[in-house]
């Protein structure tokens, strides 16, 4: 009875250390789409003034021919008001002030299996849900998301958001 | 800002009801000796007059009950945002039951776990050296517009990618 | 209109509260209205009443925020506008593959060259054909300007307003309001002349 008893018990720890080992490369293997908790990704937030009158396109807007198509093709003018540069850590909020006191919070959520980055984001006045409460979205390294239609100084603020800017594949 | 109007801008707001008395006064003065003045005035009386009565037509079968009707059961529906279902990877689980039970388990998940480590290993390396192409572009998955209303559309990319823009209305006067 | 604001004061104050009549009494006030200045944005009565019921929806989901700053008339318009023209904005994307972008917005095309045309018959109608043509052809001169352009006309013509109400409407200067009704109305001008030149006459 001790004998059996005592291969049981092996089984037991052999076992035991097995699973625990399963887990810890199942967390990494299995679940590669989960983000590591130290990697972080560069990232770039796009602030324009577009407007219907006549005027001048930022040059630095001139390769986003995404700008220049519907529903942004009625923009006679672009401006970038800001261009701030960020670093998304998965999960922590990243907060980038827009000039019509509106806050734009970005949280890169994870890295999908295909490479490509799910980001969270919101833009709001501080403690207020007044804009746009919830946005998620999955985008390529270097390829830009937008949100548009805020009415700031007689024009519309287009935000674009790219994710690992340099990584573009073009 | 009333001061330095032009002719036309003068002729406009006389015709919208918009100077003041001195003003109207001078204007309606001025246009006695000008043909031209009169005529854009009957111009604009002419296409203010077509674009009343043909607007008359256009609410003139509306149904005004069928659509509140309408406004009021959108605004008794539930609000439901789009969620998308979380995808959640099953948490290990202790078989329930007696002791004997528990340990057979414990031996059976060992081995089991092994066993699926001992694949994922041998299949990591050919993962690793055929990787999925990256599909290119953004997208939305989710979206909450709160109280406004919002569109979402698609364009294109330099590249050809599918690029998500996302418009929503602001309503709101601006309060930096 | 000193009464009429503040009835429309009182009447916000009581849909704030949660008075459903209250409700029923704004829409019945205003929605013939917004109606007419919607058609004039999307042209199309479906579209027209679609862009009412979210106009007046969103009003609803809303009338705890308006805090009487504006006129309640003027808040809903600037709803009414912006839905209207969120719907032009998507309609254009959808029709964009297989429609020349620059009729949408290249202005010159509209004013001088007679580029634009509304559709004509040169039969001799009854008159209510006649008024459904200049209806047709004046929804057709509107469809060619520029949404702003449109915007001003038609709160002007259809809704009345005066300057400074289509300025708080639609957020933008006064200045701004002047120089786009004259432009719009110019360009309207030129393509109704056929029909406001006297050749064909419109019913009063």
């Amino acid at each position: 009875m001790s004998l059996i008893r005592h291969l049981l018990v092996i089984g037991i720890l052999l076992g035991a250390y097995v699973t625990s080992s399963a887990s810890a490369q199942g967390s990494s293997l299995a679940r590669s789409d989960r983000a590591s908790t130290t990697a972080s990704v560069p990232a770039e937030v796009l602030v324009v003034l577009a407007k219907e009158e006549p005027g001048k396109i930022d040059p630095q807007l001139e390769k986003l021919t995404a700008l220049r198509r519907p529903p942004f093709n009625s923009f006679r003018s672009m401006t970038i008001l800001s261009r701030p540069k960020l670093k998304l850590t998965p999960g922590k909020d990243a907060l980038v002030s827009l000039p019509n006191g509106r806050r734009m919070k970005l949280t890169l959520l994870r890295v999908m299996p295909d490479g490509r980055y799910k980001v969270k984001a919101a833009i709001n006045r501080p403690d207020k849900s007044d804009y746009l409460p919830l946005l998620q979205v999955v985008a390529s390294a270097g390829d830009p998301f937008f949100v548009a239609g805020q009415t700031y100084q007689g024009g519309t603020l287009v935000v674009g958001v790219i994710v690992d800017p340099k990584k573009t594949a073009r | 800002m009333e001061t330095g109007k032009t002719e036309d801008e003068k002729l406009q707001m006389f015709f919208d009801g918009e100077l003041a008395p001195e003003e109207e006064a001078a204007v309606r003065r001025s246009l006695e000796g000008s043909a031209e003045g009169a005529a854009q005035l009957r111009d604009w009386e002419q296409l203010r007059k077509a674009m009343k009565s043909v607007s008359a037509d256009w609410a003139g079968e509306l149904d005004s009950d069928a659509l509140f009707a309408r406004i009021e059961s959108e605004i008794s529906a539930p609000v439901v945002p789009i969620v998308q279902p979380k995808q959640e990877q099953p948490a290990l689980r202790v078989v329930p039951g007696g002791r004997e039970r528990r340990v057979w388990g414990g031996v059976a998940t060992g081995f089991a776990a092994a066993a699926a480590i001992f694949l994922a290993v041998m299949a990591w390396p050919e993962s690793h050296l055929d990787p999925a192409p990256i599909t290119r572009g953004s997208e939305v998955l989710e979206a909450d517009f709160g109280s406004n209303t919002g569109t979402i559309f698609e364009v294109e990319g330099g590249a050809g990618e599918s690029l998500a823009v996302v418009w929503i209305d602001d309503e709101e006067v601006g309060h930096p | 209109m000193g009464s009429s604001k503040k009835d429309d004061h009182d009447l916000v104050q009581r849909v704030q509260a949660g008075d459903s009549a209250a409700f029923r009494a704004l829409f019945d006030k205003y929605h013939r209205r917004a109606f007419a200045v919607a058609m004039g944005v999307v042209k199309n009565e479906d579209d027209a009443l679609d862009a009412v019921q979210n106009a007046f929806v969103k009003v609803h989901k809303n009338i705890h925020k308006f805090e009487g700053s504006s006129s309640f008339y003027t808040w809903l318009y600037r709803i009414v506008m912006n839905v209207s023209i969120d719907h032009i904005r998507r309609t254009s994307r959808r029709k964009s593959l297989d429609f020349d972008e620059r009729v949408l917005h290249e202005e010159s095309e509209v004013a001088g060259d007679g580029a634009l045309m509304p559709h004509v018959t040169n039969a001799n109608p009854g008159k209510a054909a006649l008024r459904s043509e200049l209806g047709r052809a004046i929804q057709a001169a509107l469809g060619e300007l520029p949404e702003h352009h449109r915007a001003v006309i038609v709160l002007r013509e259809i809704e009345g307003m005066s300057y400074e109400e289509m300025a708080e409407a639609l957020e933008v200067p006064k200045g701004t309001v002047m120089s786009r009704l004259f432009h719009a109305r110019k360009k309207m001008q030129a393509a109704l002349a056929p029909y406001l030149s006297g050749e064909v006459v419109s019913e009063d």
